[in-house]
């Protein structure tokens, strides 16, 4: 014990002398380079076992959608795992003029199917059309190939995932899978087949049921952004509306993935037991040959901000409520004392908010907050959701709540509670760098939303430049009435 | 940085391997997959039994200033008193929530979180577990408030209170959600409500509960020797070893006297029930009891299950169900393995007015793999192929792999049992396959549960 002592004092000693600065940079580990085609690729060599994450993330999410056409960035996630003309198919040249006359007849049917006065006959001969186009199809393709290629050589946690910022793409794989994972990956993203397109909004329209229609939180999210934002890109849930998910066309999805799926908006990344340079002759025979093109534009249409509204919403489930202030994303600086903030009130059970309503009033099971709701690429909402105890006013809640940001504005944070919430950030931080899938995630995130990795690197620094006064002045400047929004879900 | 290791000898698979990539598959992946598995270097964990009964895995990894500290203990719900079930749950939150050391929770709380550390505490239905995360700067004082939750709690009893109200709030909102919903009831209905693996608290139950319960179930189960300690990460095995001595001197030791637990009956019955709820889909469920987790033959009945529901995209349910029809977002299989016997069982959400249509079609692809015994070569080396390929990933974190060794002692495996697990899987024959389907699979003792609005519930199964 006394020699662990000392060598903890030791690597204690070392450490504290700059700021408590913690013994790894992440700078120190990440390469980059850029394709020529304007695709940013990031490596982290770390060689713990012979594997990768390999992570490609597209600056495209919900919030490049147009009203009327929402879910179809989601939807275009969906159709990448179907495959390309070389994957997928067994005869491409015989299901082309095929999938072209689904696209064709999916069209008319779909306009058929969403207005109000369709002809039945012409609907139902429709439908059989597409069944008999259907089946022909099946002949030439082969269903599932993308995931059963990658998963016979090892994949881990492949999947793929939409926000209203991102499209994510991932997987992990041994690395001698290496190549395999670029060359499969760039034919999902950069030459879509489109096939099954009709299928897979159906099941699309499932995942909708299960996720929102069906479920208590994803309700109350949906409503949340209605009530938070007039207009704009942050106004409807990443998977979109029933009315227009059923509307969706291969036309829509195509053009969507041509104008966004270009090399500079995305972003790839791989973390794992690779040699940067083999990482890049790799990458560049699998993704450098898909012709630059001029990133999009972000939305023209700024969100328009509600505020001071209190919405009531039924729901048959126990009731949450959800508390949310409109905020300011990176890289202004105040998002660095939102989170100091939200993990004074909700980081660990020492946290104002956790110690207040959980253990000292028994007012709510769980209380928690996030600083990017519900994407960073816009300003957007600093939001507490409350699940509160069987029988407890809502209205205490919130007035609970109400109590806490009161001090934060008046009174401010001490400095032992600052002390404290620096330190629980910054380990947070080093925590979420451990394994391969977690940094390569966070990596492309930074990258692709902010366009620099290096704000991760330097987070822990930003977090400690936080003091008093920017908690009391972003406290009383943003946690405001009118600034406020309010949604409370009961039976 | 690498882990100190050895290279594990893989001749064997490799010779199994190179003949069987035999998928359809395009030229495409031909021209780019490589055809040799990875090579698996098993990091070596070292292993110390201390004097008092305390099993140690640790493995040193300084790629961060990060340490992962894990607790396996042996106790749980299964053991609950028949009229305290709760009892194990709400322990292992209290000694979590409680404090210890002499500290009220406000202090324990505190003291955490001005290291930033995660500490958590959690009792199953058979296993307890706790878990420290903390920089390596901070380690000795991590370890300190680990050890003083499990050794010293102080099981305060307003914090009880607290619990006993959390506990029955997330009952609730589990029922909510009609997925867990579904998942829950259906255990309940293939062991009975009664049943040790699948019974859950109530007012009353959680009522009867004290903090003398709590004291004494404390007591009873955390002994030094009752302890698998894991740690992976930026420390020094020698320096940890010492402070674990000194850390748990005085902390109690001794056999315990486990309850006996009411086995489970293995019978199967056709059983139909439906939990009328207005909803847009079906939560729909079938399956049955399974195997036991020594069973031999579980290898081959787990490639069967990887055929029909278990492998994702590479199943036939979802091949089917999902990809070629669009019926479903999420359709799946899964057989568990357990103690006792575990659960085969698969789950579906689709549309209401699907529900009868799909749970025909479900039964379907039940019936071809246990009955008819139609599985192809392909699809079984498809299944065998993709196992062992990830296998690796059971390596690619250093607390993986101490954990990893700790469970395979608590569970009464060898050592080295994943080359065990591997070995076996390769050597999987078809008509084992078949065999294990046709035993252990009943499209004919199905219990069948809906979720759903009233209408989606089948006039006869």
């Amino acid at each position: 014990m006394r020699g662990f002592r000392k060598i903890l004092i030791l690597i204690i000693a070392v450490a504290l002398l700059p700021t408590e600065a913690i013994a790894y940079d992440l700078k120190d580990h990440v390469e980059e380079f850029t394709l020529k085609n304007g695709m940013r690729w990031l490596v982290v060599r770390r060689g713990q076992a012979p594997v990768f994450t390999g992570v490609v993330m597209l600056r495209v999410g919900g919030a490049d959608e147009e009203r009327g056409k929402t879910g179809v960035a989601h939807m275009f996630e969906h159709m990448a795992f179907k495959g390309s003309a070389k994957l997928g198919t067994k005869d491409w040249e015989k299901e082309k003029p095929i999938l072209d006359e689904i696209e064709r007849v999916g069209a008319k049917l779909t306009s058929l199917e969403t207005s109000k006065d369709a002809g039945e006959e012409e609907t139902s001969r429709l439908r059989e059309k597409m069944a008999r186009l259907r089946k022909v199809a099946a002949q030439y393709q082969v269903r599932n190939e993308v995931w059963e290629i990658l998963m016979r050589n090892g994949a881990a946690d492949l999947n793929a995932f939409t926000s209203k910022d991102i499209t994510t793409y991932h997987a992990s794989l041994p690395v001698n899978q290496l190549e395999l994972w670029a060359r499969v990956t760039a034919e999902m993203i950069f030459d879509p087949s489109f096939r099954e397109f009709y299928l897979e909004r159906a099941v699309v329209e499932e995942e909708r049921r299960t996720a929102v229609e069906n479920n208590p939180a994803g309700a109350l999210v949906e409503k949340l952004l209605a009530s938070a934002y007039s207009s704009g890109p942050y106004s409807w849930s990443t998977i979109g509306f029933e009315e227009d998910i059923e509307g969706l066309t291969i036309g829509d999805a195509r053009e969507f993935h041509a104008k966004h799926y270009v090399p500079s908006n995305m972003v790839g990344v791989i973390v794992g037991d690779v040699s940067p340079s083999r990482v890049r002759r790799i990458v560049k025979r699998a993704f450098g040959s898909f012709p630059a093109e001029e990133a999009p534009a972000d939305p023209r249409r700024k969100n328009g901000t509600l505020g001071g509204s209190y919405v009531r919403m039924r729901f048959d489930a126990e009731p949450s409520l959800a508390i949310a202030y409109h905020k300011p994303t990176l890289p202004d600086k105040k998002e660095y004392v939102f989170d100091v903030i939200a993990a004074l009130l909700c980081d660990g059970r020492s946290s104002w908010l956790e110690k207040k309503l959980i253990y000292e009033e028994r007012l709510a099971k769980s209380v928690y907050c996030s600083v990017g709701f519900p994407g960073s690429r816009f300003d957007n909402l600093f939001l507490i959701w409350v699940e509160p105890i069987k029988g407890k006013s809502l209205g205490r809640i919130r007035d609970a709540v109400e109590e806490e940001l009161a001090i934060l504005k008046t009174r401010g944070v001490s400095e032992e509670d600052l002390k404290r919430v620096r330190k629980q950030v910054t380990a947070s931080i080093m925590f979420a760098l451990d394994g391969n899938a977690k940094l390569a995630e966070a990596l492309a995130r930074f990258e692709t939303i902010f366009g620099d990795w290096r704000l991760l690197a330097n987070y822990p620094k930003s977090i400690q430049r936080v003091d008093a006064e920017d908690v009391n002045k972003v406290a009383s400047e943003y946690l405001t009435v009118a600034n406020r929004v309010i949604v409370e879900r009961t039976r | 940085m690498r882990f100190r290791g050895f290279t594990a000898s893989i001749a064997l698979l490799a010779v199994l391997f190179t003949c069987s990539c035999t998928q359809s598959g395009s030229d495409f992946a031909s021209k780019y997959e490589s055809k040799s598995l990875p090579n698996i270097k098993a990091p070596r964990v070292k292993t110390e039994v201390l004097e008092n009964g305390m099993r140690l895995y640790l493995l040193e990894d300084h790629t961060l200033p990060v340490v992962k500290v894990g607790v396996v203990t042996k106790a749980g719900g299964i053991y609950d008193p028949d009229d305290e079930v709760g009892l194990a749950l709400l322990a292992g939150m209290l000694m979590r929530s409680g404090g210890a050391g002499g500290m009220s929770p406000e202090q324990f709380d505190r003291a955490l979180d001005e290291l930033g550390a995660k500490l958590g505490s959690s009792i199953g239905n058979e296993m307890g577990t706790a878990s420290l995360e903390v920089l390596s700067g901070d380690l000795e004082d991590g370890l300190h408030l680990l050890f003083d939750m499990l050794f010293k709690p102080t099981f305060d009893e307003h914090r009880l209170s607290v619990a006993k109200h959390k506990v029955l709030e997330s009952l609730r909102r589990q029922d909510d959600d009609p997925e867990s919903f579904a998942g829950y009831k259906f255990k309940q209905m293939v062991y009975g409500k009664e049943s040790p693996w699948a019974r859950r608290p109530d007012r009353a139950s959680l009522a009867k509960i004290d903090r003398a319960d709590i004291v004494d179930f404390h007591k009873k189960y955390f002994r030094t020797d009752n302890i698998l300690l894991t740690v992976a990460g930026d420390f020094k095995e020698r320096e940890l070893i010492d402070a674990v001595k000194m850390l748990t001197k005085g902390a109690p030791k001794g056999e315990i006297d486990f309850p006996k637990v009411e086995p489970v009956k293995l019978e199967f019955k056709s059983e139909f029930e439906g939990i009328p709820r207005p909803l847009s889909q079906s939560f729909i469920r079938m399956g049955h009891l399974s195997i036991k987790r020594h069973n031999p033959e579980k290898y081959a009945l787990f490639l069967g299950d990887d055929v029909l529901g278990a492998s994702g995209f590479m199943s036939r349910l979802v091949k089917d169900v999902r990809t070629k029809r669009g019926l479903a977002y999420a359709i799946w299989s899964t057989v568990s393995i357990g103690t006792d016997y575990g659960i085969f069982e698969i789950g579906v959400n689709t549309k209401a007015s699907n529900a009868e249509h799909v749970i025909g079609m479900v039964k379907g692809h039940l019936e071809r793999i246990a009955v008819e015994g139609d599985i192809t070569k392909d699809e079984l080396d498809l299944a065998k192929q993709s196992i062992l390929a990830r296998l690796i990933f059971q390596f690619d974190s250093p607390f993986k792999v101490v954990n990893q060794e700790a469970r395979f002692h608590f569970y009464g495996y060898p050592k080295d049992y994943w080359r065990i697990y591997r070995d076996r899987i390769a050597a999987t024959t078809l008509e084992e396959v078949k065999a294990a389907a046709k035993k252990y699979l009943k499209p004919d003792d199905l219990e069948v549960l809906i979720v759903g609005p009233k209408v989606s519930f089948p006039k006869e199964l």
